[in-house]
């Protein structure tokens, strides 16, 4: 950003109609307690605490019957780790959703897991890329709080699962850009 | 950007209690950063209500993304950016709005008492453009912003921005004008009254 107001940024003088002289618009709010729940709830998630946001979770726990789609799950997410282009936004894989639950339940943990260690080994992702992580979590939110109503839907399971296979793209995209940077010092 | 610098300079160290998780640190924060993230907000979206869900979006996110701040540009700028991502989300999501009323404004010294007629006509102008191209205006010439950081921020060209801002400036040229117009012709028919 540019703070100057005189024709630094494109030849285009800045504010000529005196806009940034307007008095600010103050809030009449404090949204703090409500900010701090959310940091709470993240923190709790972060240290295992899922079932308690998961209903879900608690009803399918033990799962681990779907070796075969997960095996294959695994794989293609391995193969994704070598860096080149193969991961973009554009060519997230989806899963269609003619599975048992029991195989997307065991799939969604598998992808909260790698997106855990993604998470941790990813650098700063660009502003546009937060807001659309921030977005297809609120959207993961929306689908865990549908599950704890219709735990066995498979549908919803389908889309958790999906909507985690588009987070995991994004950072999977990002870490590759970091590491191609890298590689080029 | 508005005001001193020194209101969005942040410390290190609650910077770094902050990417510790430290509640406190991220209240601070809050508290630092609440108002002028409030005032970007409903400076594009012109609308109080949403502009109060924005900026508690953005702040929920920041402290979500706080870890990945690298913290080689000033925080304002990194929360700022965050602020106008979920701002202009919440512009195409929400087209129309409330409009912010004169009343909201709050003056804190006689001097700003004094401009406050001017500024009513100015006030009144921005709030009768179009979303985009209010948000695009107030971007480039307030905040600061780039034509090439708009055109990213709406996913559109450099042209988009560029052809927004000149219609935007232009419309407010316009309807400034006109209620300059329109009060001298006020003044003038009450002028003559009195002097029939």
């Amino acid at each position: 950003m540019n703070d100057d107001k005189q024709a630094i940024g494109n030849g285009i003088p800045r504010d000529p109609l005196g806009l940034a002289d307007l008095p600010h618009i103050n809030p009449d709010h404090d949204d703090w307690s409500a900010i701090r729940a959310a940091i709470e709830a993240d923190t709790a998630d972060r240290h295992g605490d899922q079932p308690t946001q998961r209903p879900g979770w608690r009803r399918f726990g033990g799962l681990a019957a779907a070796a075969s789609l997960v095996l294959a799950v695994v794989l293609s997410l391995g193969q994704q780790d070598a860096p080149g282009p193969t991961a973009s936004p554009l060519a997230t894989p989806t899963v269609a959703v003619n599975g048992d639950v029991d195989e997307l339940i065991a799939m969604s943990q598998v992808l909260e897991t790698r997106l855990r260690r993604l998470r941790a080994d990813t650098g700063a992702l660009p502003a546009r890329s937060v807001l659309w992580v921030s977005e297809l979590e609120d959207m993961i939110a929306r689908v865990d709080g549908e599950l704890s109503m219709a735990p066995e839907s498979v549908d919803l399971w389908g889309q958790r699962v999906n909507l985690l296979l588009d987070v995991e793209s994004i950072y999977v995209h990002q870490f590759e850009r970091e590491y191609g940077r890298m590689a080029s010092l | 950007m508005t005001g001193p610098m020194t209101q969005y300079e942040l410390d290190e160290m609650t910077l770094a209690a902050a990417r510790r998780g430290d509640v406190r640190a991220c209240e601070r924060i809050y508290r630092q950063f609440h108002a002028p993230a409030f005032n970007v907000a409903a400076r594009v979206l012109n609308c109080r209500e949403t502009a109060r869900d924005v900026t508690q979006e953005a702040f929920i996110t920041a402290f979500r993304r706080i870890g990945q701040f690298r913290g080689d540009a000033p925080f304002w700028g990194w929360m700022k950016r965050v602020v106008v991502n979920h701002a202009i989300s919440a512009l195409r999501k929400q087209p129309s709005a409330e409009v912010v009323t004169f009343e909201d404004f709050r003056a804190s010294s006689e001097g700003e008492q004094d401009s406050i007629g001017r500024a009513m006509d100015l006030e009144q102008a921005l709030a009768h453009l179009g979303p985009e191209d209010r948000a695009v205006v107030w971007l480039y010439d307030v905040e600061g912003y780039r034509h090439e950081e708009i055109a990213e921020q709406f996913g559109m060209t450099v042209s988009f921005s560029k052809t927004r801002l000149a219609r935007a400036r232009k419309t407010l040229r316009e309807l400034i004008g006109r209620h300059e117009q329109s009060d001298e012709m006020t003044f003038e028919s009450h002028n003559t009254g009195l002097v029939t």
